[in-house]
């Protein structure tokens, strides 16, 4: 076996888990009414069907003045119970266990949606959310640890193996533990023990309720990388005076706080496994069963962890949205058959932090297991001919499914790889781990029995000289050709160009970004890192608009002024002038409507939106049975609609 | 511990020369014999000449201990351990030390059993204990480390893990020119055993990475024709070779030659990165390496940060070049 440590049972309290991968609590935004839904037995079941050894459910909301997301569950009602019944028994029957997480966000989330005042252990307002709190009476300490204790028994009522309690990056507990945010001068503030009074006081009251007998546990975190705040050592000492009350039985840990949320969900730019240290030194430290979350997504490098006695349980979550069966795939040794989550952020926590239901970019079955999950897929009851034009993400989804299900499917691309535009997006500074969403697929595409033609620019008539019964046109976008006035000619250049280095660019470049995603920021870092002097106009706010909810802003920011960039917001820009060598862009200040020049630059690089290439499309339109397009040959989107839609046709045709 | 303690440190000197290895347990023996506050001594089956006699000295060797006519034993391991524990019950030595390779490994529970002393394998630290010295090891496949504590009652055998082995020399450690004695056995162990009949050394290009002493790696920067040459190179120097993942990716290599944090972690004494850019995934995998050497042609990549020496050029002509240089070294052999 590739994996001994991995797939070895490990008890936690009186559980016995299977193996060592926890799928670990987020948000799912699946509930309906404040309830356990469907789509949540079937989103965690998927898990437990690949092959997870735990669950840990999402955070439900123990008490009324905690409701900072829209879509949490009421666990503190008991009419939780019959949908946590229907949740663990279909867990349970794929031989997984499954815990509860219990938590109260006390100043981390802000009022509007339950129209209460948030509560804290001092008046200290969330950095993110922005509310000040009012400051905890000590009756309403007794009375949140009345209510995590109601919800444990609810918890136990619903079939659950064990609890945890989130004393987390983001909880009412740690907010009493952290000197950031606990400014008492009562029993509950001050010396670390009466710091630790109210989240022992909330460990007791949950463990009386729920008995000797029930697994419990604590989610810890291991350091909130703040100055001022807690740090590993400070840590350290907190869980082992937990470990000491006797009364849990395993640490789970995260790391940070919302001063620092890039590093609570480390995205593309983060080390793999980058909270590894901070395990090991609480390991260190106690004898609990510890464990260890954070881009562990691959078995070869949880299985490490494990042999290098870091941790005790690997903690994957982004890992199995993504794949979830990826447990089964490492414990089976079909490493190639892995779909490696890419931490992307776009589909999870880009959606989640919206008020969206939970996706991937990779897996548009997420949320959707009951009607997309493993073994949903049917044979196609006629087999077609089948050809895809395109082999971007798009048509390779597409080609697979359609593959899958037995269609004769022909994948024609005239680039000499696949991939399409994913190609030159992972030439991106520090992107190069975009393009493992293709090479997820690409064997995928083979073993579905894909016919691959590279190299091959398929005219109409070559088509239908096939004769074909289904064409799928994923052919694409292309940088838009006129977006502003005078952007043609010498010294003007798009991404494409940029990043293929097809582009011959001076010292002084400036790049307009109309896109605030990833295509300009990490364009303008591969100008900077070749050591370009690069200005960035923008019409939005603020450079970086659109990568606040992945994660990326905060970190993608820091680099490109260190690297010196400057950052132009409010531009409209109407026009571009000049001789190659002293380009100039003018444009204005879309609030004060006063005009401006910049210039002169060596170069200019334009990120003003993309445009359909649907010439095939349109000329295959009304000459064969059945035709489609999708991707960004319909319209120019981002690459989880183009897997979405290749996804869909793949199953529908 | 009082001054009667005596370590003998067993040398095997292949090819006539200590090697890493035996540097390292000289090294080892000085430092035990420092804290222990004890005599120290090497006992080596071959006459140390020329280069390794000198390195007994730069390493402070008190005393040599040449075992006469034993050098014949060392294809038979098991008689040459009967002899070994002759030695060490004749010399009154308290603590011998082996290299945990496959001579030493053979050679540990032979001498403990004939001398009824304890054994402890692959020790990989020993320090001053409260009553004598504890000594630690890896046990259950690295997964917990296994402390012991020797009150110097009793003779003690203990094996190095090669890996372990340091050959910097202590601050401590006064070169000597080593006192040369020797030893023979009243009557040559004999009998029924195995006897080794060939020795293959480790072939570099199928030993495990995780194991490679040199390792040479190429990345993303390099075409089928580079990998070729790549490949010849190493084989002509004798080197592992490895891969990053977009270059396993093309499906060139098996992913036992991956190198980084989702494939081989490697720690070797020289890694060789070439066309390799060093995102932080591969450099993850190599950064307990002793020197890392990087060729880029892009000096602005994330590798050379990562490097003990860097150099700016471009694969497609370095490697022909590097190439043609090491077969007019070694004679044009493959």
């Amino acid at each position: 076996m590739m994996f001994p440590n991995l797939f070895s049972p490990l008890k936690l309290g009186t559980t016995e888990v299977k193996n060592r991968i926890s799928f670990q609590p987020h948000l799912t935004n699946l509930a309906i009414g404040n309830l356990p839904s469907e789509r949540q037995m079937y989103y965690w079941g998927e898990r437990a069907k690949g092959g997870a050894g735990l669950i840990i459910t999402e955070e439900l909301t123990v008490h009324p003045t905690d409701m900072a997301y829209e879509k949490l569950i009421d666990v503190y009602h008991a009419e939780v119970i019959p949908g946590f019944k229907k949740i663990t028994d279909y867990v349970h029957q794929y031989d997984a266990k499954i815990f509860a997480q219990l938590n109260h966000n006390g100043q981390q989330g802000d009022g509007s949606i339950s129209r209460l005042p948030v509560w804290a252990p001092s008046p200290i307002p969330d950095v993110l959310f922005r509310e000040t709190p009012k400051a905890m009476e000590p009756e309403d300490i007794e009375e949140v640890a009345r209510y995590f204790a109601k919800s444990a028994i609810h918890v136990r009522e619903g079939g659950f193996d064990g609890i945890e309690l989130q004393f987390g990056h983001s909880s009412l507990a740690r907010q009493f533990l952290s000197p950031l945010t606990n400014f008492r001068n009562d029993e509950y503030g001050g010396s670390l023990e009466n710091r630790m009074r109210a989240p022992l006081k909330f460990i007791a009251a949950v463990r009386k309720a729920v008995g000797n007998d029930f697994t419990l546990g604590i989610r810890m975190c291991a350091d909130e990388m703040i100055p001022g705040g807690l740090d590993l050592a400070q840590v350290q000492e907190i869980c082992a005076r937990f470990e000491a009350s006797g009364l849990i039985d395993f640490m789970d840990l995260s790391i940070a706080t919302f001063y620092n949320l890039y590093l609570v969900e480390g995205s593309m730019h983060t080390p793999l496994g980058y909270t590894i240290p901070l395990a090991a030194g609480i390991r260190e430290r106690i004898k609990l069963p510890v464990f260890c979350t954070g881009r562990i997504n691959d078995p070869v490098m949880a299985e490490k962890v494990l042999a290098n006695g870091q941790a005790d349980m690997i903690g994957m979550c982004r890992g199995l949205i993504c794949d979830p069966f990826l447990p089964k795939k490492a414990q089976e040794g079909r490493l190639e058959d892995i779909r490696y989550c890419i931490a992307c952020n776009q589909g999870c926590i880009g959606r989640i932090g919206m008020n969206k239901t939970l996706g991937c970019v990779q897996n548009p079955a997420v949320g959707r297991e009951k009607e997309w999950g493993e073994g949903t897929l049917e044979k196609a009851s006629v087999k077609k001919k089948v050809t895809i034009v395109g082999g971007g993400p798009a048509g390779m989804w597409a080609a697979k499914m359609a593959g899958r299900r037995g269609h004769k499917v022909t994948l024609i691309d005239r680039n000499e790889g696949l991939g399409g535009q994913v190609v030159t997006a992972m030439k991106g500074t520090g992107r190069d781990e975009f393009g493992v969403i293709i090479r997820n697929e690409k064997s995928q595409v083979d073993k579905a029995g894909v016919t691959v033609k590279l190299g091959v620019d398929a005219s109409t008539e070559q088509l239908l000289a096939e004769s074909p019964d289904v064409v799928i046109v994923a052919t694409g976008s292309v940088p838009k050709k006129h977006p502003v006035g005078g952007a043609d000619g010498p010294a003007i250049f798009n991404v494409l160009q940029v990043l293929n280095g097809e582009a011959e660019l001076g010292q002084n470049v400036c790049l307009i970004d109309y896109d605030g995603h990833q295509r300009a920021t990490a364009t303008a870092e591969f100008l900077a890192n070749q050591g370009k002097k690069v200005d960035m106009i923008t019409s939005s706010l603020f450079i970086c608009a659109e990568l606040g909810p992945t994660q990326d802003l905060y970190s993608s920011r820091q680099r490109l002024l260190q690297k010196g960039v400057t950052f132009t917001p409010d531009i409209a820009v109407m026009e571009v002038g000049g001789e190659a060598g002293a380009k100039t862009v003018k444009g204005f200040n879309v609030y004060s409507n006063v005009w401006f020049d910049w210039g002169p630059y060596d170069s200019i690089v334009l990120v003003m939106g993309q445009q359909v290439d649907d010439d095939l499309y349109m000329s295959l339109k009304g000459k064969v049975p059945e035709l489609y397009r999708i991707g960004d040959c319909v319209a120019p989107r981002k690459v989880d609609m183009a897997i979405w839609e290749g996804h869909k046709i793949g199953r529908e045709i | 511990m009082s001054a009667t303690r005596k370590i003998l440190v067993f040398a095997d000197l292949p090819d006539g020369e200590l090697g890493e290895t035996g540097r390292g347990l000289l090294s080892y023996g000085a430092r035990l014999a420092n804290f222990i506050d004890g005599s120290w001594g090497a006992v080596t089956p071959v006459l140390p000449e020329g280069e390794a006699l000198a390195q007994f000295g730069t390493y402070g060797t008190p005393v040599i201990t040449r075992m006469v006519g034993c050098e014949s034993l060392l294809d038979a391991p098991v008689l040459l351990g009967k002899a070994l524990a002759q030695l060490v019950a004749e010399q009154s030595a308290n603590l011998l030390v082996l290299p945990h390779n496959d001579l030493g490994a053979t050679l540990a529970p032979v001498v403990a059993a004939a001398l009824d002393a304890a054994i402890m394998t692959e020790v990989v630290s020993g320090r001053r204990g409260p009553e004598g010295v504890c000594f630690s090891r890896q046990a259950l496949g690295s997964r917990i480390a296994e402390t012991k504590n020797w009150d110097g009652n009793r003779p003690l055998v203990i094996t190095v893990p090669t890996r372990s082995l340091s050959q910097v020399l202590m601050p401590s450690v006064t070169a000597t020119t080593p006192a040369m004695a020797t030893w023979q056995p009243a009557a040559l162990p004999a009998g029924a055993t195995g006897t080794i009949i060939e020795r293959i050394p480790p072939d570099p290009q199928t030993v495990d990475l995780t194991e490679a002493e040199v390792i040479f790696s190429v990345g993303k920067g390099c075409d089928p024709a580079i990998f070729e040459q790549f490949k010849e190179l190493c084989k002509l120097l004798n080197v592992s070779y490895g891969v990053t993942r977009p270059v396993y990716d093309l499906g060139w290599t098996g992913f036992e030659r991956m190198v980084g944090q989702t494939g081989r972690t490697v720690v070797p004494r020289l890694y060789l990165a070439l066309g390799i850019s060093g995102s932080m995934h591969h450099v993850g995998g190599i950064k307990d390496s002793k020197r890392i050497v990087a060729v880029n042609s892009d000096p602005k990549a994330p590798i050379f940060t990562n490097s003990d020496e860097g150099f700016v050029a471009d694969l497609k002509e370095v490697l022909p070049r590097l190439l043609d240089r090491v077969k007019s070294s070694v004679g044009g052999a493959s």
